[in-house]
């Protein structure tokens, strides 16, 4: 019996034969008994009996007691085989010893099995199971990245060995609880008398995308970890975020690009190389720390040389073992225009009394110079839409008043980032706008001042002209401003006078006219800014329009005023999840995603719609109908990155597991799982006993007489040498 | 009575094989009167006795062929130094002689009587005096040797008569007889002899000194030679010597190898000390024993 453990108890099939232990004690009854029972006999030659009984009785004694020892023993062993006695043991478990199985066998092979070599030995472990079983056993191989075709129970043994040689890493996460339920629908469906579930993994929290605790195995389920230390955290850094945003408006300016990485061990990590490659070069590269359990940032600062869709990708380098979670793939998105929107307070079908007639013109993209802008005009009504963050940009030009869900939705878009100019008119109420917009006005309107009417002719001495610009401020900071020479001369006729501003209000003056009061005011809100023009964007209060200065100004205020290029509007793409992108009528035919590696996929669009999923982390870049400069569609262009939800490698705590096999009493459902125990029969042994002790007992019990004759027969029969 | 003990213990089968064997004492040798008679002792006269009827094997020279002539029947003459053969029988009736197991056919005493019995027959018939001594506990009646016919009821009564019980006096016994007997006679012993000390061997060897002519019978039970009992048994002395609980098979080997010591040990006695010594087992017939003993006369 070796090779039981220690603790191993013995248990017994039909406990009741136990009770045949108390013939055991028959020997003794029947020794006492046959004493008295002794036959009586006369003998004349009792004296010799007794001179040979001396010679002998200690020797017979030995034998009596050894036969009744013996008696009692094979009785007992006789009872306890009876009983069918067995162990457990956890050692040799041979295929011989198993009724026909069926084996749900459920390999992790989700990201996070890229860790090291935990995958080559989950197939290894997996082939050695399948090895063991015996021809007419079936099993199945289940993997939790996801159901196969081939799932289902088989005897064909060496389907699933090929199986699992093709087995590798998948780059998603998959689900092992959706694959150990899996498995423990197709064993209830079984109609072999024995049934296992078996896990072979690293068991990761990120491998569960549901909650682990409320699985509930109702077969014996064996858990076999490929991690050298299961109940050990293992140390895992993963890049988990990388935001980007442009300093400045110009298209020459930097960007900003911060990582975010997470230490997910329970070690401290220090100077872990942090690399940034643009392309194929590595343009950055810093240290990092990280305490345990804890997140750090990297910011890296880039100039972009052409300011056009970017790849980039941000490494940890030489990190840890699982690599996939090292890498962030992004696109850096220059801002390719402005997207301005026009509010038309005082429209008319006259173009040149039209209020926003001299801006469009002003902005009329396709011209060859700085950033374009894409102007879109509409009444106050289109504020109530929900796409204003589709637009960098709010012009104001001339607007009455807001209603109250207007001027909430324009704040929501100034602090998120958005620009506006509120420009002046003869249609703007002071007093609603103090109302409604007071959060947003850089000082509070007080009314009117009209120096003198266009036809007035002592216009010339009343009126009032730009003073000198502030080269402090953005807008006229590079003033190399064609025609800023003539901003002096601008005259004009009426603006707005303004009120002081609250104490805590922080405005910039950018421009003020010769009499002092301010032309142009900044103010910062959120995340945006807000400019007030104080006069007129038509030709109403001013001939601003049609000086030489009004283009590149009106410019350079909406591009100073637009939302920084960056990552906010950027939409994560996750390998190994359905992606579904609207196109609109971007796309006429079929959509054209080519990936990193070559890999292409083509699409057409259903109800404007691409449907796709994503297989490779890495750039995608978006083609409508061809692929080439033309049909590359920056926006829906998008890099897809790992899912992070992997990179949590921390060991499912022990007591998950074992709640797997118990209801919500903590009584276990299905019998205790074998494991890697096995049934050692012991009753064989005890009979082999029985039979060795009857037979010792027939030969020390054998008439001492028929013993010498047999052993004379033999030394006679003995061949003499002659 | 005496009849009906004749019938009990005489075979006439057993006396036609016995009736021509003739018995010689070995002692007379020396005073043997002319032809068989002869005897050693000078002075001695030799008066006719008797005529005893002519049985087969008698030598025809002894025939009286006178009184042929008168009576048609053969007639012997019987010489009066021819009965100066005393001869003694000494039976053990103690307790052991009482056994018989399931392999033998008598008692060892009935076969002992038996095998006396038909010897006091042939020899009075022959004109020897037989007398007779019974031991048990202690020496019982002791007959006197005669040559009388009707002696021989007196010696079958005292034969019959025997207790079968109780230790064995035969120590006493041998003592009383050499003080009692004839010095030259015949002296049968019937025994087991299983109670035999040194003792009795010293005894046997001063009878022999004595001019004794001592013959031990001893007869066994086929039993007591190969113990041939099965099972637990509860082995009783027959003689109130205790008792022993064994397994007669674990002592079997070890108690016929005693048997058979004790008995080589009388055997070298009685050949060291020139006394005949007869031992058989109750199997053998009276008549072999009989004429076993009369082989060696």
């Amino acid at each position: 019996m070796s090779g039981l453990s220690e603790e191993a108890l013995m248990n017994f099939v039909q406990p009741l034969f136990l009770a045949g232990l108390l013939a055991a004690a028959l020997p003794i009854l029947i020794h006492l008994f046959n004493r008295r029972k002794a036959v009586t006999r006369p003998f004349p030659a009792l004296r010799l009996l007794q001179e040979s009984n001396e010679r002998t009785a200690r020797s017979v004694k030995v034998r009596q007691r050894v036969l009744l020892a013996l008696r009692v023993l094979a009785i007992a062993a006789l009872a306890i085989a009876l009983a069918k006695p067995f162990v457990l043991s956890q050692s040799g478990l041979t295929a011989e010893e198993r009724m026909p199985t069926a084996v749900a066998l459920v390999v992790e092979d989700g990201l996070a099995m890229d860790h090291g070599d935990w995958m080559d030995e989950a197939t290894a472990q997996a082939n050695d199971l399948v090895d063991d079983l015996r021809p007419w056993d079936q099993v199945a191989l289940l993997r939790s990245s996801g159901p196969t075709e081939a799932e289902r129970l088989t005897e064909d043994h060496s389907e699933v060995a090929r199986q699992l040689r093709e087995l590798q890493a998948s780059t998603s996460p998959g689900d092992l609880g959706d694959a150990i339920t899996r498995a423990s629908t197709l064993l209830a469906a079984s109609q072999l008398p024995n049934r296992r579930l078996i896990v072979v993994g690293a068991l990761t929290e990120g491998s569960f995308e549901t909650s682990p605790e409320d699985l509930e195995i109702a077969h014996p389920l064996e858990v076999i970890s490929v991690r050298e230390a299961p109940e050990r955290p293992t140390p895992n850094l993963a890049i988990t975020d990388v935001s980007y945003q442009q300093q400045g408006s110009s298209r020459e300016s930097a960007w900003t690009i911060t990582a975010t990485i997470a230490n997910l061990g329970d070690d401290d990590v220090d100077a872990v190389q942090a690399q940034l490659k643009v392309g194929e070069s590595v343009v950055g590269g810093q240290q990092v720390s990280v305490a345990a359990g804890q997140e750090s940032r990297v910011e890296f600062v880039h100039r972009l040389a052409d300011p056009t869709l970017t790849a980039a990708q941000i490494q940890l380098v030489d990190a840890d073992p699982l690599e996939g979670d090292n890498i962030w793939h992004f696109f850096i998105r220059p801002r390719e225009h402005v997207r301005a929107l026009l509010i038309n307070g005082s429209p008319s079908n006259i173009p040149y009394d039209d209020e926003l007639f001299f801006l469009t013109r002003a902005l009329r993209p396709g011209v060859a110079s700085e950033t374009a802008i894409a102007p879109t005009t509409g009444a106050p009504d289109r504020l109530e839409r929900n796409d204003l963050n589709t637009f960098d940009v709010v012009v104001l030009a001339n607007v009455s008043r807001l209603s109250a869900d207007q001027a909430t939705r324009l704040k929501a878009f100034v602090e998120q980032g958005g620009g506006l100019l509120i420009a002046m008119g003869d249609q703007v109420d002071p007093e609603a706008y103090n109302n409604q917009l007071a959060e947003l006005l850089p000082r509070p309107l007080r009314g009117l001042k009209r120096l003198a009417e266009r036809d007035d002719p002592d216009a010339p001495v009343k009126i009032t002209r730009l003073g000198p610009t502030r080269r402090q401020h953005p807008i006229f900071r590079v003033f190399s401003l064609p025609g800023g020479s003539t901003m002096q001369s601008v005259q004009v006729f009426s603006y707005m006078l303004l009120d002081p501003a609250p104490g805590d209000r922080q405005t910039t003056l950018a421009l003020s006219y010769q009499d002092d009061a301010p032309a142009l005011l900044e103010r910062q809100v959120g995340q945006g800014r807000v400019l007030l023009w104080t006069t007129t964007l038509d030709r109403d209060w001013t001939d601003f329009p049609v000086r030489t200065a009004y283009l590149p100004m009106m410019r350079r205020a909406l591009t100073h005023l637009a939302r920084r290029a960056g990552s906010a509007g950027d939409t994560q793409r996750v390998v190994g999840t359905d992606v579904e992108i609207e196109v609109g009528d971007l796309v006429n035919e079929r959509a054209i995603i080519s990936g990193p590696d070559a890999s292409r996929q083509v699409v057409e669009p259903v109800d404007g719609i691409i449907a796709l999923s994503v297989e490779t982390p890495g750039p995608h870049l978006f083609f409508a109908d061809e692929e080439s400069e033309a049909g590359l569609i920056t926006g829906l262009s998008f890099a897809a990155n790992l899912d992070r939800r992997a990179s949590r490698l921390t060991p499912l705590a022990p007591g998950v597991i074992e709640g797997w096999q118990t209801d919500e009493e903590g009584r276990p459902i299905a019998e205790s799982a074998p494991g890697q125990q096995r049934r050692v029969n012991l009753w064989s042994g005890l009979l082999f006993f029985v039979t060795m002790a009857l037979l010792l007992e027939s030969v020390l019990g054998a008439r001492r007489s028929v013993l010498v004759q047999v052993g004379r027969r033999i030394l006679r029969g003995r061949p003499t040498d002659a | 009575m005496a009849e009906a003990l004749r019938q009990t213990y005489l075979d006439p089968a057993v006396l036609d094989q016995l009736g021509d064997m003739h018995v010689r004492a070995r002692q007379l040798a020396q005073g043997v009167i002319a032809g068989l008679h002869r005897s050693p002792q000078r002075g001695g006269s030799v008066e006719f006795s008797e005529y005893t009827e002519y049985s087969a094997g008698q030598e025809l020279r002894r025939v009286d062929w006178k009184v042929f002539g008168k009576s048609d029947k053969y007639y012997v003459k019987q010489y009066e130094d021819e009965t100066n053969l005393q001869t003694f029988l000494l039976l053990d009736g103690s307790g052991s002689m009482a056994f018989k197991s399931e392999l033998g056919p008598l008692t060892k005493l009935d076969h002992a009587r038996y095998v006396a019995a038909t010897l006091a027959y042939l020899l009075i018939r022959q004109g020897d005096a037989v007398g007779a001594l019974g031991f048990a506990e202690t020496p019982g009646a002791f007959l006197p040797a005669a040559a009388r016919t009707k002696h021989l009821d007196d010696i079958f009564y005292l034969l019959d008569n025997l207790p079968a019980q109780g230790p064995t006096a035969l120590d006493d016994s041998l003592r009383q007889i050499a003080e009692r007997a004839r010095r030259r006679s015949l002296i049968l012993i019937f025994s087991d002899m299983l109670d035999a000390t040194e003792h009795t061997e010293d005894l046997l060897r001063v009878l022999k000194s004595r001019k004794f002519d001592v013959v031990i019978f001893q007869g066994l039970d086929p039993a007591e030679l190969t113990l041939p009992f099965e099972g637990l048994s509860l082995f009783e002395g027959m003689e109130d010597d205790g008792e022993l609980l064994a397994d007669p098979d674990d002592l079997r080997d070890r108690y016929i190898e005693a048997m058979r010591a004790h008995n080589a040990r009388i055997a070298s006695v009685c050949a060291g000390a020139n006394i005949s010594y007869l031992s058989y087992d109750t199997t053998r017939p009276v008549e072999l024993v009989c004429q076993d003993f009369l082989r060696r006369r």
